[in-house]
C-alpha cells in the first residue's frame, strides 16, 4: 500500500491497527502516515500499538490508507502528551466514548472540515463532511464500507481486518477525507452493532424493484398456545371483550380491510395455567402430525392442532389464512422478538421493520429457524405467513404489566401495518439485521441422574443477543467453576436459561447475525388468492 | 424458663433443611440435592446433625409446584391426624411422613430446626419468614444472619396472625425458618438466586454453631415487617382478573406504598389506585402462585420486636 504523507499540527494522535504506532510531538508539525482513528470520551485512554501511549483524548477520527482522508481531534480541552512507555499489553483497539453525546469538529489540511459527530447512548443522525462534498447519513440506512480500521468501544474491542467490506447499519459514522467511505466507526452501548465480515468485489445496487403480493385479508392473532404464558391470554381476551364490545355498542367493525380472528389456542392448558396437558401444542403442526389418526386415547393438543388446522388452515393450501401471529413470552431476557422459519418472507419482514420503527423503548429483533417448509412444527406454520411474538423476560404464570403492555402494541403495530398494506401503502425496502439460529447448547449433566449440574453463569445470564467468543463463560458449577465455550466460531446466544427449554435440553440457543436487504413491497390489487408468499416473479436474486 | 431476661433453650442438635417443598422452585431442589449427592461437609457444623431432605420428590419430579394439593398448607392438625390411607391426596401422605421423620408437630421429639427454601416471582430478594414474634432463639438467629450480611439486607416476614398464616411444612419443628429468595422464576435456576441462599444458610448454620458451643446472645431488637392484609387482583363476574400489578408497583417489595398509589392496571390501560388507611410496605408482588390463591401482593407493617438475650441450657 503506497503511502502518502501530509503535513500537519498535531495535537494528539493514535495509532491502532496493523500499522506501526506513530510518533507525535504536542504543538510541532510532523510528517505521519496515518491509517486509522480512535474513538475518545471523557476518560484519557490508553493506546497501545507495541508500545504505550498515554494520551487524554476527546474524540477521534477515522483514516484510511490514505493518510490525507484523516482529521484530527482538536478539542477545548488541550493535551498533554506523555513520554511513551512500554507497557505489559499492547493494544490493538480505541475506545469508548462516554454516555454524553459529544459534538466534534474536525479540521485537517488545507480544507477544513466540519463535522457533527453524535456518540452515546442515543443513535444520532451524523453529517459528514468530507472535501468539497459535505456527506450527510441518515441514521438507520445501510452503508457498505471497506474497512480500514476498527475501532472498538466498551469492553470488548472488536478487532477488523483492514481492506475488508462491512455492511452496517448508521447509528454512528464518522466520515473523513475526501473519500468518506473509508471507514467505521463504532461507538456507543453497543460495540457488536457490525455485521460478520465477507468479501465483496464490488458495490451491491441499493436499489431493489418493488415486490407486488396479495393483501392479507384473514388475520389470526393466537395466545395461550402455552396456556402459562399469561401474556398473550390477556392479550387475546381483552381483543375478545373489546370486540364483543364493539358488538353491544353496535359499532361496526371494520372487516373491508381485514378480518381478524382472536384465538386462545389451548385453553385446557390455559385453565391449567400449564404450559401443555399431555404434550406441547407448539411442536404439534408438522404435516406428519396433522395428518395422524386420532382415537379417545390421542393426547388432547394433536387432536387440538389438527382442529386449529381446519379452523386456520389447512396448512398450505389456499384456504389457509393469510397471517398467523402467535403470542408467547419467555424468561428469558429478550425483549422483543419477531420468530419465523423464513428469512425471504418480506411480510413477515416487513411487519418487524415496521414494530422495530415504532416501538423504540425495547429492543425488537428478528429470529430466523432455518428450516424447511415440510419441517415447521409450530402454529404460525398454518397460515400462509407466520410468526411467533416471543417477548421476555416474564415467569411463566405471571403477566407483568409492561410486557402486556409491549405485546398488545405489537399486535396492534401488527394490524396498523396490514390495514396499510391492505390499502395500498408502499412499503419502502431497507436492511434489516436477522438472527439465525444455528444451534444449542444443554446444561452439563450428570451421567446417571440427568440433573443439572451448573447454572447458567452470571455474566451470561440476562445477557440474551450478546456476542459470545470462544472462551467466554458459559455455566458456573455449583462448586463455583467456570466452565467455557468451546465453539469455534463467535455466536449470538439467545433463549438463554428460559424455563420450557430444561426439558428439551436446553440451555441457551445460539445464531449467526446478517443482514438482510428487504425489498420495497406493495399489495398487488386484484389478487385476493395467492400463490406462493413472498417469492413472486419481481423478486431480484441478491449477488 | 429464663431467669435474669436470659431465655434458655436446648441445644439445637437436629436440625433439617427441606427443599422441594414447591417442586418448581429450583433454588432449594437443586441445593438439596447437592447436599445430599456430596459436599456434606458444606453444612456439617460441630455437634449439629443437619439432614437435607427433598419433602415433595414427586413434584421435583414432575417440576411443579404441588401434585394434588400444595404441601406448604397441608400441615393443619386435621390432616396430620387424618386415618393413614391411600386416598389420602398424596401431599397430605407427605405430610403425615414428615411429621413422622421431623416430629411430631407440638412434641419433645420434634426436630429442632427446619429450614424451608424456597423461591419466588417476586422481587423480594433473600426474605426471612417467621411464624412467631416470640421465638427468641429465632430473633436471635435472624439478628445475627442480618449482621453478618451487612450492608447487604434480608428482610425478615412476620406472618403471625392466626387468620392469615398457614400450616407449612417447616412448622413440625420447635423453631421453624422460611427462606424466600427472588426474583426467580419457577422451573429456572439463576446463579446469584442460588449464590444468595446458600450465603443465607450458612450463617444461619454458624449461629447454631455457636450457640450450642454455649455463647450467650446479648439482648437486642430485629425489624420486622408483620403481614397485615391480602391483597387480591380486581375480578370480575366470573372470576377472571380484570387488571394487573401497576408497573410502579411491580418489583417495588418492601418499598412504602401510600394510599393514591398506583396499584393496579386493567388491561385496557386504566390506573387504580391503593385506597388504604395509611402507608404500607407490599411484598409478595406478582408472586405466579398465587394468583389461584387470590393474592396479588400482601400489605405489612413495620415493627420492631425485642428478643431477650438468650443462651442454652
Amino acid at each position: 500500500m503506497s503511502q502518502e504523507w501530509v503535513l500537519t499540527p498535531i495535537i494528539y494522535v493514535l495509532g491502532v491497527g496493523l500499522y506501526p504506532p506513530i510518533t507525535y510531538v504536542l504543538g510541532e508539525w510532523v510528517l505521519i502516515p496515518i491509517t486509522y482513528v480512535l474513538g475518545v470520551g471523557p476518560d484519557p485512554i490508553i493506546y497501545v500499538l507495541g508500545e504505550w501511549v498515554l494520551i487524554p483524548i476527546t474524540y477521534v477520527l477515522g483514516v484510511g490508507p490514505d493518510p490525507t482522508t484523516y482529521v484530527l481531534g482538536v478539542g477545548p480541552d488541550p493535551y498533554h502528551l506523555c513520554p511513551r512507555r512500554v507497557g505489559p499489553d499492547p493494544i490493538t483497539y480505541v475506545l469508548g466514548v462516554g454516555p454524553d453525546p459529544i459534538s466534534y469538529v474536525l479540521g485537517v489540511g488545507p480544507d477544513p472540515i466540519s463535522y457533527v459527530l453524535g456518540v452515546g447512548l442515543d443513535p444520532i443522525s451524523y453529517v459528514l463532511g468530507v472535501g468539497p462534498d459535505p456527506i450527510i447519513y441518515v441514521l438507520g440506512e445501510w452503508v457498505l464500507i471497506p474497512i480500514t480500521y476498527v475501532l472498538g468501544v466498551g469492553p470488548d474491542p472488536i478487532i477488523y481486518v483492514l481492506g475488508e467490506w462491512v455492511l452496517i447499519p448508521i447509528t454512528y459514522v464518522l466520515g473523513v477525507g475526501p473519500d468518506p467511505t473509508t471507514y467505521v466507526l463504532g461507538v456507543g452501548p453497543d460495540p457488536y452493532h457490525l455485521c460478520p465480515r465477507r468479501a465483496r468485489q464490488q458495490r451491491p445496487t441499493m436499489e431493489r424493484e418493488r415486490v407486488y403480493l396479495p393483501a392479507l385479508s384473514r388475520v389470526a392473532v393466537c395466545g395461550g398456545t402455552h396456556g402459562n404464558e399469561l401474556s398473550g391470554v390477556h392479550v387475546v381476551r381483552e381483543r375478545l371483550k373489546e370486540k364483543q364490545q364493539r358488538v353491544d355498542d353496535d359499532e361496526e367493525e371494520d372487516e373491508d380491510v381485514v378480518s381478524v380472528s382472536n384465538i386462545l389456542t389451548n385453553p385446557r392448558a390455559v385453565q391449567q395455567c400449564r404450559r401443555y396437558t399431555e404434550t406441547d401444542l407448539n411442536r404439534c403442526f408438522t404435516r406428519a402430525t396433522l395428518s395422524s389418526a386420532v382415537s379417545d386415547r390421542t393426547p388432547y393438543e394433536i387432536a387440538r392442532s389438527q382442529e386449529l388446522n381446519i379452523l386456520l388452515g389447512p396448512k398450505g393450501s389456499p384456504q389457509a389464512v393469510d397471517l398467523v401471529c402467535d403470542l408467547h413470552n419467555t424468561t428469558a431476557n429478550m425483549g422483543v422478538c419477531v420468530i419465523a422459519y423464513s428469512d425471504t418472507d418480506w411480510i413477515c419482514l416487513h411487519i418487524f421493520k415496521y414494530l422495530q420503527h415504532h416501538m423504540s423503548d425495547v429492543p425488537v429483533r428478528y429470529i430466523h429457524f432455518d428450516l424447511p417448509c415440510r419441517e415447521a412444527y409450530s402454529l404460525d406454520s398454518l397460515g400462509k405467513h407466520g410468526f411467533a411474538l416471543e417477548i421476555g423476560p416474564q415467569p411463566h404464570g405471571v403477566v407483568r404489566s409492561n410486557v402486556y403492555t409491549y405485546m398488545k402494541t405489537g399486535v396492534e403495530l401488527m394490524l396498523d401495518w396490514v390495514r396499510l398494506f391492505n390499502s395500498g401503502t408502499v412499503f419502502a425496502g431497507g436492511l434489516v439485521e436477522v438472527y439465525t439460529m444455528v444451534s444449542a447448547i444443554d446444561y452439563p449433566r450428570e451421567r446417571q441422574t440427568h440433573n443439572i449440574m451448573a447454572a447458567i453463569h452470571p455474566e451470561l445470564q440476562d445477557q440474551d443477543f450478546c456476542l459470545l467468543r470462544p472462551n467466554d463463560p458459559l455455566f458456573e458449577t455449583f462448586s463455583g467453576a467456570t466452565l467455557r465455550y468451546q465453539g469455534p466460531e463467535p455466536l449470538y446466544a439467545f433463549f438463554i436459561n428460559e424455563c420450557a427449554y430444561y426439558e428439551k435440553g436446553i440451555a441457551l440457543s445460539l445464531a449467526r447475525r446478517r443482514s438482510v436487504e428487504v425489498p420495497p413491497v406493495q399489495m398487488k390489487s386484484g389478487l385476493e388468492h395467492p400463490g406462493d408468499p413472498g417469492t413472486s416473479e419481481e423478486e431480484e436474486e441478491e449477488d | 424458663m429464663s431467669s435474669n431476661n436470659v431465655a434458655s433453650f436446648n441445644e439445637a442438635r437436629r436440625v433439617a433443611i427441606f427443599g422441594g417443598t414447591h417442586g418448581n422452585e429450583m433454588s432449594g431442589v437443586t441445593l438439596v440435592n447437592l447436599w445430599m449427592m456430596n459436599s456434606r461437609e458444606e453444612i456439617q457444623r460441630k455437634g449439629v446433625e443437619t439432614q437435607p431432605f427433598i419433602t415433595n420428590p414427586k413434584a421435583v419430579e414432575k417440576c411443579s409446584r404441588y401434585v394434588d394439593t400444595d404441601l406448604n398448607r397441608a400441615f393443619t392438625t386435621e390432616n396430620l391426624s387424618a386415618p393413614n390411607g391411600k386416598d389420602l391426596p398424596y401431599e397430605v401422605q407427605r405430610a403425615q411422613e414428615i411429621n413422622r421423620l421431623f416430629g411430631p408437630k407440638g412434641s419433645s421429639e420434634a426436630y429442632d430446626v427446619i429450614f424451608d427454601l424456597h423461591n419466588t416471582t417476586s422481587n423480594m430478594g433473600c426474605t426471612l419468614i417467621l411464624e412467631s414474634s416470640k421465638d427468641h432463639f429465632n430473633l436471635q438467629m435472624m439478628n445475627y444472619i442480618k449482621k453478618a450480611i451487612a450492608p447487604d439486607s434480608c428482610p425478615v416476614l412476620l406472618n403471625e396472625d392466626p387468620g392469615l398464616k398457614y400450616a407449612t411444612a417447616r412448622s413440625v419443628a420447635k423453631h421453624s425458618v422460611g427462606l424466600e429468595v427472588g426474583p426467580q422464576p419457577q422451573g429456572v435456576l439463576r446463579s446469584n438466586i442460588f449464590e444468595a441462599m446458600r450465603i443465607i444458610l450458612k450463617h444461619a448454620l454458624d449461629f447454631i454453631e455457636l450457640f450450642n458451643e454455649g455463647v450467650e446472645f446479648p439482648p437486642c431488637t430485629v425489624d420486622v415487617f408483620k403481614v397485615s392484609e391480602r391483597m387480591d387482583y380486581p375480578r370480575d363476574a366470573n372470576g377472571n382478573i380484570i387488571a394487573m400489578v401497576h408497573p410502579n408497583l411491580q418489583d417495588c417489595d418492601w418499598e412504602p406504598l401510600t394510599p393514591g398509589d398506583p396499584m393496579f392496571q386493567t388491561f385496557d390501560g386504566k390506573t387504580i389506585p391503593y385506597e388504604g388507611a395509611g402507608a404500607v410496605y407490599p411484598t409478595f408482588i406478582n408472586e405466579a402462585a398465587y394468583y389461584e390463591k387470590q393474592q396479588a401482593f400482601v400489605t405489612t407493617r413495620r415493627e420492631t420486636l425485642a428478643a431477650n438475650a438468650i443462651r442454652k441450657v
